[in-house]
């Protein structure tokens, strides 16, 4: 009899071992469908965090664009140049001002509305993200190019306070400049005439013995359509926008077709017809080149750079 | 195991191997609970989906369209329906979607996912592009796509407008100031007016007439264009009434219609005549007011210039000897100044023909009338004055033939504002003198340069930024105030640069006008008001502005005044919002460019414009959520 009681003792040590067994199972068996969970969350939240630093590059790039045009626009309608380019880039792509007033085109694509959306866009899918912007720069990366950058504070975080990540990131853009107004010609005429930057399709200097490959008619044309031409002695686009007429390594320039001015009744200055100088009130000597237009002339120290010769007080194009 | 026979002899010891027993059970139950479930829950088809949906989206996310190995998709690229082959697929499949091009996103879709998973949907923003749920637990990854909205292109035009040239109706206003003859002259006076119409596009010419006259018969008088008698009566006139102002003398004021006498073929040489014939009393001659109002087609343009040179000339007056009737004239001419200008120079060329070569004392005892304030020494038979300054007086008599032709330098004595010259030969106040004709002496066409006028150059500040980019509109409009010697007119302008008053008066002798409350001219010297005052700009405002003339008391001022005004238009519209087409980016712009013009109450008939188009200009749209929808 004693004997059997003790039977009925080990029986329930058994039982409640194995009822342990069941519990701890239980409990377990939750642990890795949770542990699945947490990363396909820090995963989300990571694809996340990737899609909206790429987005940032895209919405930089926008505003820089959008921002460059709301410049010109500026320029335009104030016929004044913009004060100090660097001092009113960030204001412009954050906030979509200029000297406190509005700016059409960048006003709705701002940095700050970006984040906006992007933070809606999170919320939907229950992520935290706030975005810090921090410094900012433009630059010119080539004669034709301008770099702007924008340093940003990213802080993603699962809205149950799973995870959360913070992360220093630096959007770039390249804009190109193709296509974009020189503030130089809308200022000095009245805000009548405009030209359009693009690059040359002639080549001036031409051979090893700077012989040109190019005739007049081509020389005037190039004139004609506006082209430029990098010029290391020429300010570049930024340095424009400011009415900077120094020099810079990304400079640029045009040759003025005074044509134009003379159709729009715009007195015409005899003088160099490289763009910065003939705006400027600088005095370089200069040269009529034979068989163009009498308006058409050239200071001596471009002489190399378009492939022209002086003889005796004449210049002409060297063949 | 432990030995059953064992256990009995040790039956002390049984409970303890029972126990060890469920212990090593317990172990093993609790090491298969433990090791089995991570090989068993590892393959459940849930978590196996969800990595096949977490793993397709990131290769659409990852993978470049350009390196998908499907055929279809390389020849879109190389058609470029494809543009960016450098962007995602996942990109790619927004910017189908973003066009409506949903077959497009489907195969692309399919042609990454396909080998990847069996069934899938796929939802860009909410709308499902491809594949429906086919399951009751579905599995959702998502991902974010910039730049992208539906039915808008990524990047789009934006345009603006410069208006080089506005071709508008133009009104001008040619006025024939205050002129005339000596008193009690002759068989009356006759007033040769030239107007240069620089358009042979005329759609309405109206001759303003305002006279002083004794109390013969009003038709006597005489009006006549390039010619062509008017044929005025005494019912044509609008005004005809005793004067308050003189004893015995008339004032009338009427508006002809002379449209159809304007030349067409040499509009520069219009001529308006006025013949004032023989007066029982008084002096015939023109009161402010007088004037052609020419509308015609015509170009404005930006001015650019910063001197300014301008030669206005007398009208050709002959005033005849009748009997005791004597002649004599005189004229009044302003010279208008803008404010801040620097004047350069100012000529008086006058040029007199049978001009007495009277001594004062034959001067006074030829005199007629009221000669009240004129003795010996001072009854000079020809005098000019800018404004109250004497230029020059003389009685000499060694004028060859009576002919009489001088250069005046008024440099000097010219100011801002409206300045007034007055000459008078043969003749001073209301005494007269003359003898035989008098004649201030113009011909524009065959002698200019011997014609009587006024020339000055002056030069003004280089375009401030208020006229940057702007172009010079000028219209014209009536007071339409009641009549009186007080009047008070508003305008509301909007960067106003200049702007006349046209006075149409019946009896006038000293005009005040004010401007916003500022003195902006007085009459110099009796009689001598222009036929038109210049504001200044300084002395308005981009608003409502104030315009107050006053008269003598019994003087009258007309409702057919007027005010013509010059204003700063922008010739410009800035960048507008980008449009997916160019076309529309540019008819926005020029739509834009007419508004401002139809919003200054231009009447508008044609712009030359030239629009500036940016292409490639991003629109922050998006960002937009990308679905893959599995289901187990």
């Amino acid at each position: 009899m004693a004997m059997n009681k003790r039977g009925v003792f080990f029986t329930a040590s058994a039982i409640l071992l194995v009822g342990l067994a069941v519990i701890a199972f239980v409990i377990l068996k939750g642990e890795p469908i949770t542990g699945h969970a947490v990363q396909t969350r820090i995963l989300t939240l990571d694809n996340f965090l990737k899609d909206a630093q790429s987005d940032l590059d895209r919405a930089v790039r926008i505003a820089t664009i959008r921002t460059l045009v709301d410049f010109e626009s500026e320029i335009i309608n104030s016929g004044t140049y913009i004060d100090d380019v660097l001092a009113a880039y960030p204001i412009a792509i954050l906030n979509g001002t200029y000297q406190n007033a509005s700016l059409p085109l960048v006003g709705n694509a701002t940095l700050t509305s970006w984040e906006s959306r992007v933070s809606q866009k999170a919320a939907e899918i229950g992520i935290n993200l706030n975005v810090t912007f921090g410094g900012t720069n433009i630059r010119h990366s080539s004669p034709w190019d301008v770099l702007a950058t924008v340093n940003a504070t990213f802080i993603v975080s699962d809205n149950t306070g799973l995870a959360r990540f913070n992360n220093d990131y630096t959007s770039t853009a390249d804009i190109n400049i193709i296509g974009l107004e020189d503030p130089l010609y809308i200022i000095n005429s009245g805000g009548i005439i405009t030209n359009i930057i693009n690059q040359t399709i002639y080549e001036f200097g031409g051979d090893e013995d700077n012989n040109n490959e190019i005739e007049e008619e081509e020389f005037l044309d190039h004139s004609k359509k506006g082209y430029y031409i990098a010029h290391s002695d020429a300010p570049d686009y930024l340095m424009r926008l400011e009415g900077n007429l120094g020099s810079s390594s990304n400079g640029i320039e045009s040759l003025v077709y005074l044509q134009k001015f003379i159709d729009n009744s715009i007195t015409i200055k005899q003088k160099t017809i490289v763009d910065y100088l003939y705006f400027s009130n600088q005095s370089v000597a200069d040269c009529y080149i034979d068989d163009l237009p009498s308006w058409f002339r050239i200071d001596y120290p471009h002489h190399d750079t378009y492939g022209i010769e002086a003889d005796e007080g004449e210049c002409e194009l060297i063949d | 195991m432990v030995n059953l026979q064992n256990l009995r002899r040790m039956s002390g010891t049984k409970g303890v191997f029972f126990t060890l027993d469920g212990i090593l059970a317990a172990t093993l139950l609790i090491a298969a609970v433990i090791i089995i479930p991570q090989f068993v829950v590892s393959t459940t088809p849930t978590a196996k989906t969800t990595f096949e949906a977490q793993d397709s989206i990131n290769v659409l996310a990852e993978l470049k369209v350009s390196e998908v190995n499907s055929a279809y998709i390389q020849s879109l690229i190389a058609s470029e329906v494809i543009s960016n082959p450098d962007q995602s697929v996942l990109e790619q499949i927004g910017a189908f979607w973003a066009v409506d091009d949903i077959a497009n996103a489907q195969i692309l879709s399919r042609e990454v996912l396909g080998s990847l998973l069996g069934d899938y949907e796929l939802v860009v923003d909410g709308e499902s592009i491809y594949g429906s749920i086919g399951g009751t637990q579905v599995i959702v990854f998502k991902r974010m796509v910039s730049g992208i909205t539906k039915g808008r292109e990524q990047e789009g035009f934006s345009a603006r407008a410069i208006a080089t040239k506005v071709k508008k109706n133009h009104t001008e206003i040619f006025r024939i100031h205050p002129q005339g003859s000596g008193n009690d002259g002759g068989q009356g006076v006759k007033i040769l007016t030239h107007v240069d119409v620089p358009s042979n596009n005329i759609s309405n010419a109206t001759l303003h007439i305002s006279i002083h006259y004794g109390n013969s018969n009003i038709n006597s008088m005489g009006f006549k264009v390039n010619g062509n008698d008017l044929g005025i009566d005494q019912s044509d006139w609008l005004y005809d009434a005793e004067s308050n102002v003189t004893d015995n003398t008339n004032v009338a004021y009427t508006v002809v219609d002379v449209t159809d006498s304007m030349s067409i073929s040499n509009p520069s040489e219009n001529y308006i005549e006025f013949e004032l014939v023989s007066q029982n009393s008084g002096h015939a001659h023109i009161h402010p007011g007088s004037r052609v109002e020419v509308t015609y087609e015509s170009t404005e343009e930006a001015e650019a210039e910063t001197s300014v040179t301008e030669r206005l000339y007398f009208s050709d007056i002959l005033s005849r000897e009748t009997g005791k009737k004597r002649s004599g004239v005189w004229a009044v001419m302003p010279i208008n100044i803008p404010s801040g200008a620097s004047v350069t120079d100012a000529t008086l060329h006058l040029h007199g023909k049978d001009i007495e070569g009277y001594s004062m004392q034959q001067v006074l005892s030829r005199g007629k009338g009221n000669c009240s304030g004129l003795n010996s020494t001072n009854a000079y038979n020809i005098r000019a004055y800018m404004n109250d300054n004497l230029v020059f007086n003389s009685s000499s008599s060694n004028w060859p033939n009576g002919e009489f032709e001088q250069d005046y330098d008024l440099t000097a004595l010219v100011q801002p504002n409206t300045n007034v010259v007055s000459l008078y030969m043969n003749m001073y106040q209301d005494c007269f003198w003359g003898k035989g004709d008098t004649q201030l002496y113009a011909d524009v066409f065959l002698d200019p340069d011997g014609s009587s006028y006024v020339e000055y150059s002056y030069d003004r500040p280089p375009s401030s930024s208020g006229e940057f980019g702007t172009i010079e509109i000028t219209a014209s409009e009536r007071f339409n105030t009641p009549p009186g010697n007080d009047v008070t007119f508003d305008k509301t302008l909007i960067a106003p640069k200049r702007a006349f008053i046209e006075l149409a008066t019946l009896d006038s002798q000293d005009v005040t006008n004010w401007a916003n409350g500022n003195l902006v001219f007085q009459t110099p010297r009796p009689y001598v008001t222009p036929g038109a005052i210049f504001i200044d700009n300084s002395y308005m405002q981009s608003g409502t502005n104030i315009f107050r003339s006053l008269d003598c008391i019994g003087c009258t001022i007309l409702p057919e005044s007027s005010l013509t005004f010059t204003t700063l238009v922008p010739n410009s519209v800035p960048y507008g919002e980008p449009f997916d087409l160019e076309q529309d980016a540019i008819d926005d712009a020029e739509d834009r460019l007419e508004d401002l013009l139809d919003g200054m109450n231009i009447e508008v008939l044609e712009i030359n414009d030239e629009t500036i188009s940016l292409s490639n200009v991003p629109s922050l749209w998006g960002p937009v959520l990308v679905e893959v929808r599995t289901w187990r």
